[in-house]
């Protein structure tokens, strides 16, 4: 009951929320003013700044943001391991490896490949190479899967660096791939987004208490008939086409996947109903307000979003890798 | 009646005339140009607000006497050091609620890193024209196309020709020494560290300017990204080079900057250091492509001789 009532207030300070951030920014508009424009009652250059460009990049913000930390809960789930993360286990890297390739590949070799394909394709490899790496007698002991997920992001990256400085790009435009930017961002990004954080929502949803048991250890999991195997797979698999579609609508945006799930935990509890919509709310709620300062707090000058993450994310990692559950297993 | 009828058509035909007319000046007084990023960009009338995206086309609109129409530029452009004009922040990524509450007829912008920007500009329907100068050659043309973007082809000819007037004047005097009295020359851009060198060869501007002015380039027979690439201290002494040219980026930098190259152990042997021919250079003049161009080689030919 109380996590009712919980949930109730976060899902109504999330829409209330986002509704306020998106008053901030290079023009400053207030609440009424924004519900004249959604009801289609104002126009002029102000009107066609909110919904062509604050709103559209307001939602992608926060379908990215659920995306990630559904997936984060996802993989934090299966694996059984509290610091799995899209961007931890290189996921993301691999992600963006794949769509600076198909860049690459475009002006220098004159193919035409998908962005997005190209860019799952290696997300899924990235997750399987670590995966297998950091597995040791059948089960992912956590700080080998960071060390893992370290490493295969740094091939990945230096990858990424490799094709930069061969194709005589510019360095900045590596930086955009390395922090990402929700600079940009368009109805059709919310439209190439939206089918897919729903399809991954959509199946976690399905399978959540078999992550909840496969969370509880890989062999009781078995006996009650799960097979973890296959279910491991599904996440990847589903979280690599979900880190894919994001990293080449905004580039690398890490921690959310990681941050939002374990908040959730601690309010909701793990196996709760409750648990995968709060994820998904708080994880979008919690880019949006990241995205709100990167487009503020240096206006007109524009943060990349993947440092204000990063910012926020990387204390809380340095927290759970020194609690107790963590350094136990380590 | 009929001759009533007659004289209704004949009202009515010159009318037509005279709309045919207006619609096709209306028509013509449209331009497509095709930018440095090869996109067909249509102009349908000089443009009275532009938000000029890099500080690389600036100096352009204000060669031209056009500064009035510029209504923003980004943090780092001098430009609004000394006009009221808005910041539009940074470069990339690209503000784009603010460049659109500026509503501006036409946004330039350079090419290089900045091109995942054009497309962002596009996609919300901004009139975008990629500059990407990157030579002598580049310049002139660029006046001469800047000039009929905003309806003032002859001032942007005019301009074009005193710019190719005064450079190759220069150049046609450099063009008499003989190979041996040509200094060799390097340019050196520090990044942090001296042993972190960056210089410039075939393909970049002021690798023209220093032959424009009579210098031979060491560096000449390689190239880079716009003719920019990083050497090792190594290529330096191996190249002998008689003139270091180092840049400075602010009044009173010159002589740290020139310090860095003196100062630095290796180099002391060079003709350059030792013969006192270290040469701060204003960062101004070689950050872009522009008609300052005239400026830098006029003052590499005071280095030189």
């Amino acid at each position: 009951m109380k996590r009712t009532v919980l949930f109730v207030l976060l899902s109504t300070a999330s829409i209330l929320g986002m509704l306020w951030f998106s008053s901030f920014g290079t023009i400053s508009y207030s609440l009424g003013e924004i519900f004249e424009i959604l009801i289609g009652k104002s126009s002029g250059t102000a009107s066609s700044i909110y919904l062509n460009l604050r709103l559209p990049r307001l939602l992608v913000a926060f379908l990215i943001g659920s995306g990630l930390a559904v997936g984060g809960n996802g993989l934090q789930l299966t694996l059984k391991n509290p610091l799995a993360d899209p961007y931890i286990i290189g996921i993301s890297a691999g992600a963006s490896f794949g769509a600076v390739l198909s860049l690459f590949l475009r002006e220098v070799s004159r193919v035409d490949l998908n962005m997005n394909s190209l860019a799952f394709a290696f997300a899924l490899f990235s997750s399987f190479l670590t995966y297998t790496i950091s597995r040791r007698g059948g089960r992912i002991p956590i700080t080998t899967l960071v060390l893992s997920g370290v490493i295969v992001s740094f091939l990945f990256n230096a990858a990424v660096t490799f094709l930069v400085v061969f194709a005589w790009r510019n360095v900045i435009t590596l930086h955009f791939w390395s922090l990402g930017s929700l600079s940009g961002a368009t109805w059709n990004d919310v439209f190439k987004l939206t089918p897919v954080i729903f399809a991954q929502y959509g199946i976690f949803a399905v399978v959540h208490r078999k992550m909840v048991i496969m969370a509880a250890g890989e062999e009781h999991a078995v006996t009650v008939g799960v097979r973890p195997e296959l279910l491991k797979f599904l996440v990847f698999f589903t979280v690599s086409i979900v880190s894919a579609v994001a990293v080449s609508t905004a580039g690398l945006i890490g921690f959310v996947g990681l941050v939002i799930p374990h908040m959730i935990r601690l309010a909701f509890g793990a196996d709760s109903k409750l648990n995968l919509p709060a994820t998904a709310l708080l994880g979008g709620l919690f880019l949006v307000i990241c995205d709100t300062f990167a487009r503020t707090l240096f206006q007109p000058t524009e943060l990349p979003i993947g440092a204000v993450t990063a910012l926020v994310g990387a204390p809380v990692f340095i927290f759970l890798l020194r609690s107790k559950e963590v350094a136990k297993d380590g | 009646m009929v001759k009533f009828l007659a004289k209704e058509v004949s009202v009515l035909k010159r009318a037509l005339t005279v709309v045919l007319i207006v619609l096709f000046a209306a028509l013509s007084a449209a331009i497509d140009i095709v930018d440095d990023l090869g996109r067909l960009v249509t102009i349908n009338e000089p443009p009275e607000r532009v938000v000029v995206a890099s500080p690389a086309i600036t100096k352009y609109l204000e060669v031209l006497d056009l500064s009035s129409r510029i209504v923003g530029v980004t943090d780092w452009d001098p430009f609004a050091l000394s006009n009221e004009v808005e910041k539009i922040g940074n470069l990339v990524p690209l503000n784009l609620e603010k460049i659109v509450s500026l509503s501006p007829d036409l946004v330039m912008i350079s090419g290089g890193f900045q091109e995942a920007e054009v497309e962002k500009l596009e996609n919300i329907g901004v009139n975008t024209y990629v500059m990407n100068p990157n030579s002598f050659e580049d310049i002139y043309r660029n006046l001469v196309v800047v000039g009929n973007i905003f309806g003032v082809p002859e001032r942007g000819k005019a301009s074009a020709d005193d710019f190719r007037e005064e450079v190759l004047a220069i150049a046609k005097d450099s063009h008499k020494l003989s190979q041996d009295e040509k200094p060799r020359v390097i340019y050196i851009m520090i990044a942090g560290e001296v042993s972190d060198i960056w210089t410039c060869g075939t393909g970049s501007f002021v690798n023209q300017a220093i032959a424009f002015a009579g210098g031979a380039n060491v560096a000449a027979p390689y190239s880079g990204n716009n003719g920019w690439f990083p050497v090792s201290p190594e290529f330096v002494l191996n190249s002998q080079p008689e003139i270091i040219l180092v840049p400075y980026y602010y009044e009173g930098g010159q002589e740290e900057a020139v310090n860095m190259i003196v100062s630095y152990k290796p180099f002391e042997d060079l003709p350059a250091v030792k013969n006192d021919r270290v040469y701060p250079l204003y960062d101004g003049l070689t950050a872009y492509a522009n008609p300052n161009f005239v400026n830098l080689v006029k003052t590499l030919k005071e280095f030189f001789f």
